[in-house]
């Protein structure tokens, strides 16, 4: 008996003749470890879906044929809050998934839906704590919590449900380096337990000893099983070809943790770009900002020059976000920041920045994807054409901007911002949750767009992306007196 | 169209309770300094929450779901008394019966229900009546009745009727708004 | 066998003594109708007071201070100025105050109720009233979902000011509906899809309506309990009876 099978899985739907996944079957073994990789769109996360119950009966606009076993027992005639005594789910999105405000709640809520009693609750709880390492955790707001922390209460809280498989999707899309290895970690131990565990994922460097198999999709089909060692030997080359992530990364990490050993709040250089013509150039001069009486950081000198590409680096609380706030103006700050000679006050910072927002949707304004990239500038419709046109968005014009891919949607942002001649471009994680070839272009375009006009600021912690597109590192850290 | 609310709009209806009492505190906030457009509230924060509440009865288009919204954004606006409550459900309930049944012009018939169902904003200013007769009970003991009575001409009861009637008014743009929202961006976007 | 210390969690929010909401609503509604129907001196002396405790007892420092300044200082300065005959030149003061001094308690109580009561606290509550699990589920997701908006709405307020837009009164009355427009619709479209994540996610954890559920907090009234109910309903009738 296996443990979870998938029998010719066909997911189609009413609004596209080919179907999103397309005669698909798995078997996976009690103990076993698989990761379902491939491209966005791929289907990857529909199978996780398929897996826990969710399509067809919350996503209902699925029609799903074929059928789910787990351990023999198919899924057909269950309810999602059936299957949830078997699969726990944990979502890319750590935010989202949350139904309680802090943890200790959190930790309980699906043994509370298990309607199991208040001493066994209690028990499990501990067990749990105990297991995952996650005493300095509990009691906490979430509002508190990193990206990291976060995933491991959502694994805590679907462990101590007591599920014989668990099934992550996209779990790193928002962690940072540490917190993937903590993550990875929890995730072997659990698996040494007996744990079934299925993964869909972009990254897949971090799932060595973890995952037997790792399955390659393409448009909704199965095209091939490899191991990890398999897919390390495949060079860059091929890796891209099939759309998947870098498999060996280590020698970047060790590398970034070399060039920043030991600076904090210091640019430290990353490769030799040529600065010929110098038109643009940001200082800061004696800048410090505190949040509630605490300093959270004390800039000496700092100068970027026009044409720049830095990336803004740090763990969680190191004050990235309030660098950030300030460089926009929305911060109230000591000392001051220049522009060649001129001094900018909060309004002209306003003015002079953009910040390309993690949720992208909170910053689409119009009903179509035209009104929108001229929305709040003097430019004309013919210098918007040209520049939808070289972010090869020209045929999308009438499109309803909110109807547009992830990618798609962060470009259109870009555009508004290059269009009201903005000098400084902020990208908050522009790279959580892209696959290799989205990665790619993201940073030629970026490239494409970087001018002695403009400095471009990346907060993100996603090496790939700092070591094809940054040229400075700002390593941000926790203000220590 | 008559299938009974699922867990998914249960969720549902509590995410839009809280979208329905964040904006509108937001509208308040920004309103609020000026004492002459803060009772103009039921009309301005009844435009504003048009979209919201159309979207909301689109997307759960079942039997309960105005009545869930009304009794958690009445219990939000009870912040001095239960009479919000009160008038919450009560136009909550009536909201429902115009939409049971959703057969024939549905838009207007959203309008409908929207413009009774924003008479809830008035329930909070019912705390004017009750501080202007505490204002009137301890003005008495202070400069007499007859002053009393020539301050009491000056505020009339009906000050609340005019609410009300800025709320219908309010509901009645606020959900024609709603529904060109709805067109024009909301089932482009594939959210509907 | 080697016993760590176990980490004890917590499903209420910390206070001196455990008060059931119920009593927190009933204080809460009686409170009000007291304010507002009676008038007396000792009926303000009394639910002040009661509203000073349940703020001190939940460890709201900032809220205990302002409440007793605002309400037992102008109480205070009202009979000073009785005693001293100066209470006419500045009648107007008084009037207002006694109007602001209505509604304080039901806004403490108001807050000890959205802030400090955990939804777990409520579940127990709605629970033991027999209240369907289908209200109890979207009055959580409600008190979840407010902090999540409340950051997406400075999202978008800081993304418009990016597109030279700043949404203030003056602009709003200009452009009522395209503010309304620009607000707004990035609003529901950010929060849809937060909303479907949220409910997915809760669903595959076995949330079901209709479904037996435990509530990890136990429905307890306590002495506490009691004699707050008890000190409350004999100051209404008391005073009631007394007209």
């Amino acid at each position: 008996m296996h443990a979870l099978e998938l029998q010719d899985i066909t997911v189609s739907s009413a609004a596209s003749s080919t179907p999103i996944i397309d005669n698909f079957s798995l078997q996976v073994e009690a103990g076993e470890c698989v990761v379902l990789c491939g491209e966005s769109g791929c289907g990857k996360t529909t199978i996780t879906r398929v897996i826990n119950g969710l399509v067809p009966e919350f996503y209902d606009t699925l029609a799903l044929s074929g059928d789910v076993k787990h351990f023999g027992n198919s899924i057909k005639e269950q309810t999602i809050s059936d299957v949830a005594k078997n699969v726990g789910s944990v979502f890319q999105n750590p935010k989202s998934q949350f139904f309680n405000l802090d943890t200790s709640n959190e930790l309980i809520f699906g043994c509370e839906n298990l309607n199991l009693d208040r001493e066994e609750i209690l028990k499990r709880a501990e067990q749990t704590i105990a297991g995952l390492n996650l005493k300095n955790l509990v009691n906490r707001n979430i509002f508190e919590l990193s990206g990291g922390e976060k995933q491991r209460i959502a694994c805590g809280s679907i462990i101590s449900m007591r599920p014989k498989i668990l099934l992550l999707d996209e779990p790193t899309a928002n962690l940072d380096y540490e917190s993937i290895e903590i993550l990875k970690e929890m995730l072997l131990n659990l698996k040494s337990l007996g744990y079934t565990i299925v993964l869909s994922e972009h990254r897949l460097y971090w799932l060595e000893d973890l995952a037997d198999r790792f399955i390659y999709l393409q448009s909704g089909k199965q095209l091939g099983t490899y191991t990890f060692n398999e897919l390390y030997h495949k060079s860059e080359q091929e890796l891209s070809e099939m759309g998947l992530r870098s498999m060996n990364v280590a020698a970047l990490f060790e590398n970034l943790n070399w060039i920043t050993e030991r600076k904090r709040w210091e640019l430290c250089k990353l490769n030799d770009k040529k600065n010929t013509q110098k038109s643009l150039e940001i200082t800061l001069e004696d800048v410090s900002v505190a949040y509630q009486n605490t300093p959270v950081f004390q800039l000496p000198k700092l100068s970027f020059s026009g044409g720049s590409i830095i990336g803004i680096v740090g763990e969680n609380g190191a004050g990235k976000t309030t660098f950030i706030n300030t460089l926009l103006g929305f911060m109230k700050h000591q000392g001051t920041i220049r522009e060649n000679q001129t001094v900018l006050k909060k309004k002209a910072l306003n003015k002079g920045g953009f910040m390309v927002m993690q949720d992208v949707n909170q910053q689409l304004f119009s009903n179509t994807l035209m009104n929108e990239v001229l929305l709040g500038t003097d430019a004309s419709k013919e210098q918007a054409q040209e520049l939808l046109e070289k972010l090869g968005l020209a045929s999308l014009e009438e499109r309803h901007p909110a109807s547009l891919s992830g990618g798609e949607k962060q470009r259109v942002a870009v555009a508004s911002a290059l269009l009201s001649n903005k000098r400084m471009i902020v990208f908050d994680e522009p790279t959580s949750g892209l696959d290799r070839k989205s990665l790619e272009q993201f940073c030629a375009e970026i490239k494409e767009l970087s001018s002695p006009d403009n400095l471009i600021f990346i907060v993100t912690h996603d090496i790939e992306v700092i070591f094809q597109l940054v040229d400075f590192i700002l390593p941000c850290s926790k203000y220590k007196e | 169209m008559k299938k009974k609310m699922n867990t998914k709009d249960y969720i549902f209806a509590g995410a839009f309770a809280a979208l329905y009492i964040v904006i509108l505190l937001a509208a308040v906030m920004l309103f609020g300094f000026n004492p002459i457009i803060y009772l103009m509230t039921p009309l301005i924060a009844g435009i504003i929450l048009g979209p919201v509440f159309i979207l909301y009865i689109s997307k759960v288009p079942k039997k309960g779901a105005i009545l869930i919204l009304a009794i958690l954004t009445g219990l939000v606006m009870s912040s001095y008394s239960i009479i919000p409550l009160v008038i919450a459900i009560a136009v909550g309930i009536l909201a429902e019966l115009v939409l049971t049944n959703r057969k024939g012009n549905i838009k207007v018939k959203n309008v409908i229900a929207y413009s009774i169902f924003n008479i809830c904003l008035v329930g909070p200013f019912t705390m004017l009546l009750f501080a202007r007769d505490q204002f009137m009970q301890t003005s008495a003991d202070y400069y007499g009745q007859d002053y009393v009575d020539r301050i009491s001409a000056l505020t009339p009861d009906w000050i609340l009727l005019v609410l009300v009637g800025l709320a219908i008014i309010g509901g009645l743009i606020g959900a024609t708004l709603g529904n060109k929202l709805n067109k024009k961006h909301f089932e482009q976007a594939g959210i509907v | 066998m080697i016993r760590e210390r176990k980490p004890v969690l917590y499903f209420k929010k910390d206070s001196f003594i455990d008060i059931s909401p119920i009593t927190k609503i009933i204080i809460f509604i009686l409170s009000s109708i007291i304010m507002i129907r009676s008038g007396s001196l000792l009926g303000e002396w009394i639910v002040g007071s009661i509203a000073a405790l349940f703020l001190l007892n939940a460890k709201a420092w900032g809220w205990s201070y302002k409440f007793a300044l605002l309400f037992f200082g102008t109480l205070l300065l009202e009979e000073i100025a009785k005693l001293t005959g100066t209470e006419q030149t500045f009648s107007l003061f008084f009037v207002v105050c006694n109007v602001v001094r209505i509604f304080l308690p039901t806004i403490a109580m108001y807050y000890i109720l959205a802030e400090k009561t955990t939804a777990s606290e409520y579940l127990a509550v709605f629970k033991k009233l027999h209240i369907p699990d289908a209200f109890a589920v979207s009055f959580v997701v409600m008190l979840r979902f407010i902090p999540t908006l409340r950051e997406h709405l400075q999202n978008i307020r800081k993304a418009l000011v990016f597109r030279n837009i700043r949404i203030g009164p003056m602009y709003f009355m200009k452009h009522p509906i395209i503010s309304i427009e620009r607000l707004i619709v990035p609003m529901l479209i950010s929060s849809g899809k937060v909303m479907e994540e949220l409910s997915a996610a809760a669903m595959t954890r076995g949330l079901d309506v209709g479904r037996k559920r435990t509530t990890i907090v136990k429905f307890q009234l306590h002495p506490a309990d009691f004699l707050l109910i008890i000190v409350g309903i004999l100051t209404m009738v008391y005073l009631e009876g007394g007209f």
